[in-house]
């Protein structure tokens, strides 16, 4: 049964919501892929713009304005937007795999070995998550680097924590039983037996998560914690914009909708998602 | 097994359920459930209807209490008269003669009992289907009666307690109780007793039995087991696939099975006497063999 | 004459439920010879699945030990050990793995114990398949589009795969409709004859006990109340309990009427004393 076919996706396609979301987000990848290409002044994503052109307003020729440096505004939405992909897809590509285990693990092997992990987790899930990214970037340098190793470090208790919940849930159903007094090892049940049921619930997690690592990680480099000048970045712009409100509302606006867009977009994307595999079930 | 009362020819008919069909919507086109079903029931008989699984008998139950709501999107045609009213599509009147004069008794107890109410309150509710101003005094004493006549001691405790500090066996009772407590003239009973252990579930049916015959209710007994079936049943529907396919009393059908499918049941039970096994075909096409009826076996003409 | 494959020794087993302690199994002692089916009987809170339990290796018991081919189960099982004893469930649906395919879960028993060359495992696989009677192409189907009965044919296929010695049947067809159960039955049955198995048959089921078993143990609330040849246990039970339970049984002819009555006969069968509290 093809993907077209499987009956997650007959009961996603009727969501209105959904194909909204997987549209929004099907355009900020495209475009973030091909921001070379398609934007308007690529040299305008480094440290020089157009010095005859400096905070102009939105017109034909400068489609969402330029900032204090006469760069084009939308050419640095469309760099931020790919950067920002790429410091997505590194965080949950590290946090997915050690939140897992971890929950796995514990999910399994019962309160000896839980009972540590688990209280560890609610430590982190305890603190609110900017403050949390906060603290860790007190000991670091400000840097795009530095900003994606602390929403790493900070994220993969999520993970834990569901895939814990999930993990317990199947501990004791028939085909772990099954697996158990056929001899497989720990391994083989963990990852092969009760992982892939875990599955569909982690990866509508991943889903709406994008969007949120891209709200943190905005929200730091909006405190000047996260990329620094002149990497083009979402919450850098809101923050230099802040200043010219509401003289120059382009510098500000339209770095925030872009906010707005990819979050939503992921978050229409990944609920609608979420329906349609629990409703599977 | 009852034999000591014959068929109730000229009791009115209580239940009459007349080419009854079913269809729910499914991914490619409408899914017929039932395919055109008729049976009947008599004041004070006990009719079952056995099949097994995936046969249609529960959803014909559920069509009959008018439980269809949920299904939402569900196709009906034919009749239901209850009473001689029919009552197919009419929400209204089957809820309002729900607890009332029609009650039913499902397998389950832990989800047919409400769990926040005391069963002295369950039963204030039920007795209100019937009398709406009956007083709190009555119908505890009713209810104590009740209790009573399921032979559960020590009532005024039942009456206090919740349905989760009573046992499967007492619940089972409890249930038995509500459902008959107004006399009605129809129960629905959905494999009643089938998660018990079987020596409760073996006195529990007794006690439903001997109720029963006290007060001339009507019985639809929706079961699997035709072992048990035997003991407690008048005449027999036995439902293959959405369609009706054998008719007969209790004394025909176990003397005298005749449709392919009810032969093949009788066959596949395992025997107390220590007898193998036989083969058992796959599902034949002589499965689908019209409707078999036993001598004197067909269903009322219109005017009840 | 056959020799005893499983002794169960003085075996008992307690658990802490909220604070209190319940006592599952006391003083059980029981012996299954090679080759027979061997039936435990009981109600539900009688300790029969405990019993499975343990047999298995799930749980420990409290006291007592439980030998297998002379020797004493260990705590931490082998693997070769983990192999000769196998399980076949009670709920068909959720024994498979509804995220792997038919085949891969047969296929997990031979990867796991190394039978067959790994090339040739699937083909081993099919012929499982075979000898339970399903089609080949099964293989690549996941569960989920599969009868109940179908489905405890695959299990028994992957029970098979591990060569084992001893097979505990936990209420195999209880959740399987008549028709579907009685072809299982013979399937065991069957299977049983073909690879010399040892069957212990955990059932509240008497009727399906008599048609099938050569002994037969009875159990009430974690006691052994009788246990012997299953003609023996039928035709002159020794102990009240059994013959109530044998006098609750509903039947569907009026030889087998007779034979109950006569055992209802011999008990106060008709006095219903209502249910009371505890």
């Amino acid at each position: 049964m093809s993907l077209a076919e499987s009956p997650v996706w007959q009961s996603f396609r009727r969501k209105p919501a959904g194909m909204i979301g997987l549209t929004i987000v099907a355009l900020i990848v495209f475009a973030a892929a091909f921001a070379d290409l398609i934007s308007p002044y690529p040299s305008h994503a480094g440290p020089i713009g157009d010095f005859g052109a400096i905070s102009a307003p939105p017109s034909a020729k400068y489609l969402f304005g330029t900032d204090a440096i006469g760069r084009d505004l939308l050419t640095r939405i469309l760099f931020a937007y790919r950067l920002s992909l790429e410091l997505a897809a590194v965080v949950l590509a590290i946090t997915t795999p050690v939140g897992v285990v971890i929950g796995l693990l514990a999910g399994y092997l019962g309160p000896a070995v839980s009972y540590g992990l688990m209280r560890l987790t609610d430590v982190f899930l305890s603190i609110p998550p900017l403050v949390l990214a906060m603290s860790i970037m007190g000991f670091l340098e400000p840097s795009a680097l530095h900003g994606m190793m602390a929403v790493t470090a900070m994220w993969w208790p999520w993970y834990a924590r569901l895939t814990y919940n999930l993990t317990r849930a199947e501990r004791h159903e028939g085909y772990v039983l099954a697996a158990e007094t056929v001899g497989a090892s720990l391994p083989h049940i963990l990852f092969r037996e009760i992982l892939p049921n875990c599955m569909p619930s982690i990866f509508t997690k991943m889903i709406i998560d994008v969007g949120f690592v891209i709200l943190i990680a905005s929200s730091l480099s909006f405190l000047g914690l996260g990329a620094q000048a002149p990497t083009p970045d979402l919450g850098s712009m809101v923050a230099d914009g802040a200043k010219y409100m509401p003289d120059g509302w382009w510098l500000t606006v339209f770095p925030a909708l872009a906010i707005l867009a990819v979050v939503l977009g992921f978050n229409l994307l990944g609920d609608s998602l979420r329906e349609a595999v629990d409703a599977r079930r | 097994m009852p034999g000591a009362d014959p068929i109730q020819d000229g009791a009115p008919v209580v239940l009459r359920v007349a080419g009854l069909r079913l269809a729910f919507p499914g991914a490619r086109g409408p899914v017929e459930v039932l395919h055109g079903i008729s049976f009947h029931v008599r004041k004070g008989e006990k009719v079952a209807l056995v099949g097994e699984s995936g046969s249609g008998k529960s959803t014909a139950a559920r069509v009959v209490l008018g439980l269809t709501g949920e299904w939402g999107a569900a196709k009906v045609s034919g009749t239901v008269r209850l009473d001689g009213k029919d009552v197919l599509g009419d929400d209204a009147y089957i809820a309002g003669a729900r607890g009332d004069r029609v009650t039913m008794i499902f397998q389950d107890t832990v989800s047919a009992l409400n769990p926040t109410f005391t069963i002295r309150a369950q039963f204030r509710e039920v007795l209100r289907r019937a009398n709406r101003r009956i007083a709190h005094a009555e119908a505890d004493a009713r209810a104590r009666a009740a209790l009573a006549d399921v032979r559960l001691h020590d009532p005024d405790r039942v009456l206090d307690s919740f349905v989760f500090q009573l046992s499967g066996g007492m619940s089972q009772r409890v249930m038995i109780a509500l459902a008959l407590a107004n006399s009605p003239d129809l129960l629905v009973a959905d494999e009643p007793g089938s998660s018990l252990d079987v020596t409760v579930q073996a006195r529990t049916l007794a006690l439903m039995d001997a109720l029963i015959r006290k007060r001339g209710t009507g019985v639809l007994f929706i079961s699997h087991n035709l072992g048990v079936v035997r003991e407690f049943a008048d005449r027999i529907y036995v439902i293959y696939r959405g369609r009706i396919v054998e008719h007969a009393t209790t004394a025909q059908l176990f003397a005298d099975p005749r449709h392919p499918y009810t032969r093949a049941l009788f066959s596949a039970i395992p025997r107390l006497n220590g007898t193998q096994l036989p083969e058992i075909p796959e599902a034949s096409v002589a499965f689908a063999d019209p409707l078999i009826e036993h001598q004197g076996c067909v269903e009322p003409s219109w005017a009840p | 004459m056959s020799e005893p494959l499983l002794e169960v020794e003085t075996v008992t087993k307690r658990f802490a439920v909220a604070g209190r302690e319940v006592v599952a199994l006391s003083k059980i002692d029981l012996v299954v010879n090679r080759g027979e089916c061997h039936a435990v009987v009981g109600e539900s809170g009688s300790g029969k699945s405990t019993l499975g339990a343990l047999i298995l290796g799930l749980i420990r018991p409290s006291a007592g030990l439980i030998r297998f081919e002379g020797a004493v189960l260990p705590a931490r099982r082998p693997l070769a050990l983990k192999r000769a004893i196998q399980l076949i469930q009670q709920n068909p649906l959720t024994a498979l793995n509804g995220r792997r395919t038919v085949g891969q879960s047969i296929r997990l028993a031979l990867d796991v114990h190394g039978i067959g060359e790994r090339r040739t495992r699937d083909e081993l696989v099919a012929k499982l398949l075979g000898e339970v009677g399903l089609p080949a192409d099964y293989a690549r189907r996941s569960p989920r589009g599969l009868s109940g009965g179908e489905r405890q044919r695959v299990a028994i296929a992957r029970a098979l795969a591990c060569q084992p010695q001893l097979l505990v049947l936990d209420e195999p067809t209880s959740s399987l409709d008549v028709l579907v159960q009685a072809r299982v039955l013979r399937l065991l049955a069957e299977m049983r004859r073909q690879h010399g198995l040892t069957y212990i048959f955990i059932s509240h089921d008497l009727a399906v006990v008599r048609s099938i078993a050569d002994r037969v143990s009875v159990f009430e609330a974690g006691r052994l109340v009788e246990s012997g040849a299953v003609e023996e246990i039928f035709d002159s039970p020794r102990s009240d309990y059994t013959r109530r339970l044998i006098g609750a049984i509903p039947v569907v002819s009026a030889e087998e009427a007779q034979f109950r009555d006569r055992i209802r006969a011999s008990i106060d069968w008709h006095a219903d004393d209502g249910e009371t509290y505890a």
